[in-house]
């Protein structure tokens, strides 16, 4: 009889340096190895994708034309407890998804 | 409930009686194939899935080296969130080769992690990709301390950080229940919508440094009455070689209370404590130490314990470590429950339960909650 007993290690990491950029990428990586898996931003990855702007397709380049959300700025950072990107906050009033035609969100899964 | 609606409870808070909640959100066709701006111009964001060989994914190899240094792991970026600068529309983007489900009621994170890097497409559970990608919209990030309720960051929408990843998160994100978009860090969402709701009511932001202080020394997390609460355990365990579990599927009708396990919180004494048992070898702790309630109205309302195994078949990748050669069952189990309507003030809640005798008991550690149902009057000076 065995039984297996998970406890994860919780604590200790720190923040990474909050570099201020403008250009946010966020990549959720799955990376198969035995079964597993995890969200990842990687900077080898990043660098890939830091082309000439004239590389990247105009959906990713559409202006904004609507309000911008209010940034707020949190000192969470100071003890590793980091929860927002460059410790912002955006606050929304409001938020219009726009989702592609060929997405299948219409239903009530979703 | 809705995934959309769930995940914006958990951001926002819930609507109250004659009180909206603060964000709107819409949702809103698009086709993204046609070169129009004015088409846009209504989006805040926009979500779609990426053309075979487009930028940024044809940018991307699809194998890698794996933690153990064995190069040729096949991985994939399932997506991506993208703003190229703050005038430019955010955008949501999906892997070709997945097979985005946004529907199922039982979708898993990927179907069958031993085909990844194999298989001509992956099926997904969709929505734990586009939440965590709104997660990043509201500027929440990859979660570097945990909330104890979360047992397992890696199995929480926003996941973490690469810099964390081990050998334990790997298996649990493929071993992870359905409906990984529930599992939202409830510190993150809860500083989140105290900001959203004192916005909204005209209320003083904080200051960064008397925010961060309010947080820390008071160190809870706020909830609302009638919110939905998961309660992951913090341990899971598994049957060997008889491969049974003995599931614990329903509560009884009636919850009987009992004397009080001792309770670790020395600091304030407890005018309340109920301990009821929700089966024979299931204890639910729930102390509650503010201000005197109206028992008929339900303090925490247990509904329902939710339960799946995830079964390891470890693979043989080149180099790859054979120290878990051998299959075994993981479980996790979650309680599901809210606090009542007429529910207010501090509690500690502290739930544990036990399988079977010779198991190890799985617990969700001690955690401070703060019940209101005005977000606003979360992490003020005045409230200890
Ligand atoms: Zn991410």
């Amino acid at each position: 009889m065995k039984y297996i007993f998970v406890l994860l290690n919780m604590c200790c990491f720190l923040s990474e340096n909050a570099i201020a950029r403008a250009k946010i990428v966020e990549l959720e990586h799955t990376f198969a190895e035995i079964e597993g898996s995890s969200w990842r931003t990687d900077d080898s990855f990043r660098k890939a994708i830091d082309v000439d702007e004239v590389q990247i397709p105009w959906i990713f380049r559409l202006s904004l034309m609507r309000p911008k959300p209010q940034p707020v700025q949190l000192a969470s950072s100071e003890l590793g407890a980091h929860f927002f990107i460059d410790d912002t906050v955006r606050l929304y009033r409001e938020i219009n998804i726009c989702y592609d035609q060929k997405l299948k969100l219409e239903g009530p899964g979703f | 409930m809705r995934a959309l609606d769930f995940s914006l409870n958990k951001m926002a808070g819930i609507e109250q009686p004659g009180k909206q909640r603060p964000l709107k959100v819409h949702i809103l066709k698009v086709d993204s194939r046609i070169r129009n701006p004015s088409g846009f111009a209504l989006c805040d964001i926009l979500a779609f899935q990426s053309e075979e060989g487009q930028f940024p994914f044809s940018k991307f190899q699809e194998t890698g080296v794996g933690l153990n240094g064995a190069s040729g792991v096949p991985e994939l970026v399932l997506g991506l969130f993208y703003r190229y600068s703050e005038s430019t529309i955010p955008v949501i983007s999906f892997h070709p080769k997945l097979d985005l489900d946004f529907q199922g009621d039982m979708v898993k994170y990927i179907s069958d992690p031993a085909t990844l890097g194999t298989k001509d497409r992956v099926k997904v559970d969709g929505r734990s990709i586009f939440f965590h990608e709104l997660g990043h919209v509201l500027g929440f990030a990859h979660i570097h301390i945990p909330h104890p309720l979360n047992s397992d960051p890696a199995i929480s929408v926003m996941g973490i950080d690469n810099s964390q990843r081990n050998e334990g998160h790997i298996e649990t994100r493929f071993s992870a229940p359905t409906s990984l978009w529930r599992r939202w860090d409830p510190q993150q969402t809860s500083i989140y919508r105290s900001l959203l709701w004192k916005l909204s009511n005209n209320k003083p932001i904080p200051k960064p440094t008397e925010f961060f202080l309010a947080n820390m020394i008071n160190n809870y997390v706020c909830v609302m009455p009638n919110e939905i609460l998961d309660f992951n355990f913090r341990s899971w365990g598994t049957v060997g070689e008889s491969g049974m579990f003995d599931w614990i599927t329903k509560l009884p009708e009636t919850i009987s209370l009992r004397n009080p396990f001792v309770i670790e919180d020395q600091q304030q004494p407890l005018r309340k404590i109920e301990r009821f048992s929700v089966h024979p070898e299931v204890d639910l702790l729930v102390t509650h130490s503010g201000k005197p309630l109206n028992e008929s109205s339900g303090l925490f309302k247990a509904d329902r314990i939710e339960n799946s195994t995830y079964r390891m078949k470890p693979l043989t990748h080149p180099g790859s470590s054979t120290l878990n050669a051998e299959p075994h069952e993981l479980l996790f189990s979650t309680l599901v429950g809210s606090f009542g309507n007429e529910s207010r003030g501090s509690f500690i809640l502290k739930a544990a339960f036990q399988m079977k005798k010779k198991f190890p008991a799985s617990y969700v550690p001690m955690t401070r909650m703060q019940v209101s149902p005005d977000p606003s009057e979360c992490y003020s000076s005045e409230q200890n």
